[in-house]
């Protein structure tokens, strides 16, 4: 029995569970929820058909009503979702949840057993990465519970100056904390199936090892509390395959990361606990920050290719939804539990990013269609969950739809003769009849059901004592007018991008329109080119109005002023400065800016200290230093032979000669994972004369 | 003004003995300067000097310094294969 071994604790040790009947209350709210909505849509939809010139009595209008029930219907979800969860709140919380099952010191009193803590990467910010694994490392260690623990770097960067440095930092990482032993790092060569591939390559290599494991995200943050109190409630709860924990934003710095941390921060509690409270055991995975038993995991979840036609062919490529959906299939319960706090995540800084994102997200969302239709067994509450999916970007190009058919309706009306007999046979004619103050109406009734949570989530935070931490109650106000604009100006950008990436999706192609801009924050002249389609496009769209009729061209303008002030929006939005200036003035503050947090004080120590000596090249470090030299050189492959032996000692003396800048990056991850070469290069690079490239090198890491 | 072939012979052998972790004491340093000295004794005219002392200097540092081994980390623990299922329903 080996050290780790001895840590794992009998299964007869953790008392056995109290079932706990949740499936009928379950069926009991989700029953309420469709009914409630079903109604109000009907109602919304009615209302509609009253607001339209001929009563839906033409193509035209019937799918004006269509889109319009379809997307009330979706935001009416949200909106009871909202209600349920400040409701839900303010009863002290959900008496089904997994925490409210166990009195504290009950809980605390559960033994542990090992659990592995796994950190997929693929060309991460190395310095931020490791800095979090640190602080995780740091806080479990002060709860006394690390010895359950090993943590996992497994890597996927193809780049050798990015997996270089993560070795290195994770060299550094093992001896500052005495982690050898506990710190691991594997790098897979051939990266199969993105992070689920990465994932599962660990579980076939060392997946008999633990019985749980907590996936994390390159951003991600957890206190060791926590991670302890995760695997207690799995062992508790043995019928639960996977926990889910309701990360929160932290760490923003540009005012577009903290607009969306505040909203996170605020209005998320409320979306949280309502989403738990009508998904009980049948929840979402959202791919980390949460806890998976390993044994039910591996046997029912790998993931099959799709079969179908274009987008529903081949890999999975967003596998969270679907690992969910597979593991309640065999029996096991999926639960999201709002209460288990210090669960972190940041924000993508820029609007940029962010839409960068969604595009990869839109795409392995909307491939969820095919397994939602031909998967079969799968638990409705999991078919609903990839609709659910589906429609967050599906929504985006209904609602350009249902504009399009307004314009075309109005258009209609005002070009072409009035038609008094719509429907056919009819002996009575249709006077058509324009209400724009019953449009105004329905209007205000949409926007209702859109940020009425938002005001109670203001309600909520102020009820349960967290005024102070959002900046007292007058900022927080201030804060959440501010924010419900900027949304507001960003809901139709993210239209447009998103009907974009649905199309680009279902119909397989790549619509360019220009580069993305990848540095920390957007620039002005990148910024006016990549949103220049959507300006144009608003511009005349809003002109076209104008010319139809004054009145829709001021309907027009909530869509169109957005989308013609995308550039500006977009930059100003993304500048650190700006959201300094908002901090500064106590806006868009988090409990975390206001009280501070010792894991993000041990995240930014970290980064603080893993950022010395990150501007040099690893590649010309692991040749130089003569400590990481070893460190690579014993991790690497064993001696090459032949043909492979001739290509590494051509490379190698071309590298010697003038350096690794004229070796492409295939080269040089070659000659980095033959331990042979880099010993040799080593050695003659110390040999070098002065004024060799290796020789200047040397000169100037020595100083 | 540029270096001589001994000052740059010295200064990374030095380098070398740094990054590797060795104390740069004063004993340390007499030992360094005495490699130099006997490897500049041993060269042969009309060479280039500095290129051929360095090399000759850096193949005897292992010979002349007790360079300390690094503590090498095990980069993953032993293998306990699983298998990955993959469910197939009617």
């Amino acid at each position: 029995m080996n050290e780790h071994e001895s840590v794992v604790l009998p299964a007869e040790a953790v008392p056995a569970a109290r079932p706990v009947a949740w499936r009928g209350a379950a069926w009991l709210r989700r029953t309420l929820l469709t009914i409630v909505v079903l109604v109000q849509t009907a109602a919304g939809s009615h209302y509609m058909m009253s607001i339209l010139p001929y009563r839906g009595g033409n193509a035209v209008e019937l799918g004006l009503i269509a889109l319009f029930a379809i997307l009330f219907l979706w935001i009416s979800v949200g909106f009871w979702i909202g209600v349920s969860g400040f409701a839900i709140r303010r009863f002290g919380g959900d008496r089904l949840s997994l925490m409210r099952r166990y009195a504290p010191a009950e809980l605390a009193a559960t033994p542990l057993a090992r659990t592995a803590l796994v950190l997929p990467v693929y060309h991460e910010p190395v310095g931020r990465t490791l800095a979090g694994l640190r602080a995780m490392y740091r806080s479990l260690e002060r709860t006394g519970a690390l010895a359950h623990f090993e943590l996992f770097i497994l890597s996927d960067s193809r780049n050798p100056d990015y997996w270089l440095s993560e070795k290195s930092a994770w060299y550094a990482l093992c001896r500052e904390l005495g982690g050898f032993g506990r710190i691991f790092y594997r790098r897979r060569p051939i990266n199969m199936n993105y992070k689920s591939g990465n994932v599962a390559d660990f579980l076939r290599r060392w997946g008999r090892r633990y019985e749980y494991m907590i996936v994390l995200d390159a951003d991600s943050l957890m206190g060791g509390d926590t991670l302890v109190r995760m695997v207690q409630l799995m062992q508790r709860e043995p019928q639960v395959g996977i926990l889910q924990t309701n990360p929160t934003l932290v760490n923003a710095r540009s005012l577009f990361a903290r607009v969306q941390q505040f909203s996170n921060q605020v209005y998320g509690p409320l979306f949280s606990a309502g989403l738990a409270a009508y998904q009980l055991g049948e929840a979402a995975f959202w791919g980390h920050n949460a806890i998976i038993r390993v044994r039910p995991f591996m046997a029912h979840c790998g993931l099959p290719k799709l079969r179908g036609f274009g987008l529903f062919r081949g890999p999975i490529s967003s596998h969270d939804f679907v690992e969910a959906a597979f593991i309640a299939r065999a029996g096991h319960e999926v639960w999201l539990e709002p209460a288990l706090a210090a669960s972190h995540e940041e924000s993508p800084p820029t609007l940029v990013d962010e839409l960068t994102r969604d595009k990869r997200w839109a795409k392995g969302n909307l491939q969820h269609l095919w397994l939602m239709l031909f998967e079969p067994r799968l638990r409705t509450a999991h078919r609903l969950a990839f609709l659910n999916g589906v429609m967050s970007y599906l929504a985006s190009p209904l609602w350009l739809a249902f504009l399009a058919l307004a314009t075309v309706a109005t258009a209609r009306l005002v070009l072409q003769p009035i038609d008094y007999f719509p429907a056919e046979h009819s002996l009575f004619p249709l006077w058509p009849r324009w209400n724009p103050e019953w449009a105004l109406g329905l209007a205000g009734a949409t926007l209702f059901l859109l940020f009425f949570p938002k005001l109670l989530a203001i309600v909520d935070v102020m009820l349960s004592g967290r005024r102070r931490a959002h900046g007292g109650a007058l900022r927080l106000t201030a804060s959440t007018l501010l924010e419900m604009l900027i949304s507001t100006l960003l809901a139709p950008i993210r239209m447009l991008a998103h009907s974009r990436y649905v199309i680009e999706a279902l119909f397989n192609v790549s619509l360019r329109w220009a580069g993305q801009n990848r540095s920390d924050e957007t620039g002005w002249l990148d910024a006016f080119v990549n949103q220049a389609p959507g300006t144009v496009l608003a511009a005349a769209w809003a002109g076209f109005a104008w010319w139809l009729d004054p009145m829709f061209f001021y309907w027009s303008l909530p869509v169109a002023i957005p989308l013609i002030l995308a550039a500006p929006t977009s930059v100003l939005l993304s500048r650190v400065a700006l959201g300094q200036w908002f901090r500064r003035r106590g806006l868009f503050c988090v409990p975390e800016e206001r009280l501070g947090s010792p894991l993000l004080d041990e995240l930014a120590a970290g980064e603080a200290a893993m950022a010395v000596g990150s501007g040099r090249s690893a590649f010309v470090e692991a040749v130089i230093d003569p400590v990481l030299n070893r460190v690579h050189a014993a991790s690497a492959r064993a001696r090459a032979h032949g043909a492979k032996r001739q290509t590494l000692e051509a490379l190698r003396a071309r590298c010697l000669a003038a350096g690794p800048v004229g070796l492409t990056a295939r080269e040089l991850s070659l000659l980095a994972q033959d331990g042979e070469s880099l010993a040799w290069l080593h050695r003659h690079a110390w040999q070098a004369a002065p004024d060799s490239w290796w020789g200047r090198a040397l000169a100037a890491r020595l100083g | 003004m540029s270096r001589t072939p001994c000052e740059h012979a010295l200064a990374r052998v030095l380098g070398y003995l740094r990054l590797t972790g060795v104390p740069l004491t004063r004993e340390t340093m007499r030992v360094a300067l005495r490699l130099v000295e006997e490897t500049l004794a041993e060269a042969e005219p009309g060479v280039d000097e500095a290129s051929a002392l360095i090399a000759r200097v850096m193949t005897r540092v292992p010979e002349r310094f007790a360079l300390p081994e690094p503590a090498l980390p095990e980069a993953f623990p032993p293998l306990m294969r699983g298998s990955i299922g993959y469910d197939v329903y009617p």
